[in-house]
């Protein structure tokens, strides 16, 4: 097991490295340098947007950008495995295909906390900047916390697709499987707008209780997506290439 | 004996490195800002910040002495092992649970107002908020610090002088590294700092026998630092939100910041910690009689 850790980490140090450096440089360096360029002229003011509560849908926009370039960075990690090869030679060894799968989640796991605690501390770098600079800084924490847990969510939907079709088929299957999910919520909301935001929001209490369970429920489904790897993976073996 | 020397002298790098992250910004803010101040602005970010002091001791420790940056401790090591996990997250919701327990039977202030008025699935949402969604956040600052305590120092100390060294040299270095915050009045109030400093060592002292049965028993990190980010979340104090309604003023006047921390984090810690130690030492002859057999 030991070895195996060892060669995902020798195989993927850089997408490891890029999904710490990125989301941070992007949600934080990359929103300030955008906002002074574009919309405001000296970077106290553009600190000073956050005290003020302006822009706020900007940064935010960025800490979904920065989420986004995390799972990227988390999806890398399956390239070059997709080889009907090396799926016989895992198979065969003492680890077997349980050991390489579990193997494989727990990296990605540790990817989706590295995406967080990029943020964590892009975040608390930020408040000392604004502090030394006499302003205050919006708390994310609450964002980076939801925006976490439902990528660890989305990363237990899609391996099962990207182990069972390989690499490229399974994440082209996951967007066609996303983007009909989406119409169907576009279609249900324009039939009945009032009756979905109603359900939603409810004074916020469904959401609230929702996210509540968010972390329990994406914990579970990632588990039981490993489940369903295990039992998959060798099906989708025989269909991938040499 | 070069080999118990170069162990000694990696391990003193690692201390001089950790304390020097540390203690060098406390100062500064100290002497610039005051303790008070210091902990009501936003510079009190860089408590947070420090505990990833050790982390990054352990890592610059080992990129100057050689030793190679991978360490088995990052394994998460799941299968079979998630009984410790499950320790890990439960062992501090129940000291939690006990120090509501003292409270109210002491001051017979058994309340359930709070829970009046909702339903069963609501307690659990608020609960969950609470105790699940916050653990992801709080658990890197304390991957910071259990990756350098329990991930280098520990198995340095083990080298040195064995198990029980290693629980107190061990837990006592823990507990002066948090020396300039809890002679301020940091985790005790305002008292002898000489006193809280020693206080902190037995808490530290204690938690380091719980955390390093763990870290031994399943040679992953991973399972100190949910103990440790759950201690971090104060459980008792949510709990005690949920269970009891709040204590009458005479009562509150009469408790100090010494008292509630000093049955926080000596008393009950203190009476699961001789049952953890005891067990790490009957790990350890387990694994030497293992070991004997072997040869």
């Amino acid at each position: 097991m030991t070895g195996l850790t060892y060669k995902e980490f020798k195989q993927n140090l850089k997408p490891i490295i890029a999904t710490f450096v990125l989301p941070a440089l992007i949600a934080y360096l990359f929103c300030s340098v955008v906002l002074n360029e574009m919309i405001i002229s000296d970077l106290e003011s553009v600190l000073g947007t956050i005290r003020d509560g302006k822009y706020t849908m900007v940064w935010l926009s960025f800490l979904l950008i920065a989420f986004v370039a995390g799972a990227f960075c988390q999806g890398m990690i399956f390239s070059g495995d997709d080889r009907k090869l090396w799926a016989y030679f895992v198979a065969s060894s003492p680890d077997g295909i349980k050991g390489y799968i579990r193997i494989k989640y727990e990296l990605t796991f540790i990817m989706v906390l590295l995406t967080t605690f990029s943020l964590q501390i892009g975040s608390w770098i930020m408040l000392l900047i604004c502090a030394s600079n006499n302003t205050d800084w919006y708390n994310f924490t609450a964002y980076i916390i939801l925006l976490s847990f439902i990528q660890l969510l989305l990363r237990g939907i899609e391996i099962p697709f990207t182990l069972r079709f390989g690499v490229r088929n399974g994440s082209t299957i996951k967007l066609i499987l996303f983007v009909i999910l989406a119409i169907v919520f576009v279609v249900f909301y324009m039939g009945y707008p009032e009756e979905i935001t109603e359900f939603l929001w409810d004074g916020g209490k469904i959401l609230d209780t929702l996210l509540s369970f968010l972390p329990v429920v994406s914990i579970v489904a990632y588990y039981l997506s490993y489940r369903l790897s295990c039992r998959i993976y060798m099906r989708g073996a025989d269909g991938y290439d040499k | 004996m070069t080999n118990k020397k170069t162990e000694l002298l990696r391990l003193g790098l690692f201390l001089l490195i950790t304390f020097s992250l540390t203690w060098i910004p406390y100062f500064i803010c100290l002497k610039q800002l005051g303790y008070e101040k210091w902990l009501n602005s936003s510079f009190a970010v860089i408590i947070t910040l420090t505990m990833l002091a050790p982390a990054l001791g352990n890592i610059l420790t080992r990129l100057i002495t050689k030793e190679g940056l991978w360490s088995d401790k990052l394994c998460f090591n799941f299968k079979g092992n998630f009984k410790y996990y499950a320790t890990a997250l439960l062992l501090p919701i129940l000291f939690g649970v006990i120090s509501v327990m003292i409270v109210n039977i002491t001051y017979g202030n058994w309340s359930f107002e709070r829970l009046a008025g909702r339903t069963p699935f609501e307690v659990i949402a608020n609960l969950m908020t609470s105790f699940t969604a916050p653990v992801l956040y709080y658990s890197f600052p304390c991957f910071g610090e259990e990756y350098g305590w329990r991930g280098y120092m520990n198995d340095k100390l083990k080298s040195l002088t064995g198990t029980v060294g290693a629980v107190i040299i061990g837990g006592i270095i823990w507990g002066l590294w948090h020396a300039p915050l809890v002679a301020n009045g940091f985790n005790f109030g305002k008292v002898n700092p000489f006193l809280s400093i020693s206080l902190m060592c037995v808490n530290c002292i204690i938690i380091n026998a719980i955390c390093m049965y763990l870290t031994e028993k399943t040679g992953s990190v991973y399972p100190a630092v949910l103990l440790h980010t759950m201690l971090d979340l104060h459980p008792q104090s949510d709990l005690q939100k949920f269970f009891a309604g709040s204590l009458s003023k005479d009562i509150e006047n009469q408790i100090t910041d010494f008292q509630i921390a000093l049955v926080l984090m000596v008393i009950i810690p203190a009476l699961f910690g001789v049952v953890y130690f005891i067990l790490l030492m009957r790990n350890r002859k387990n694994v030497e009689t293992q070991a004997t057999s072997t040869v």
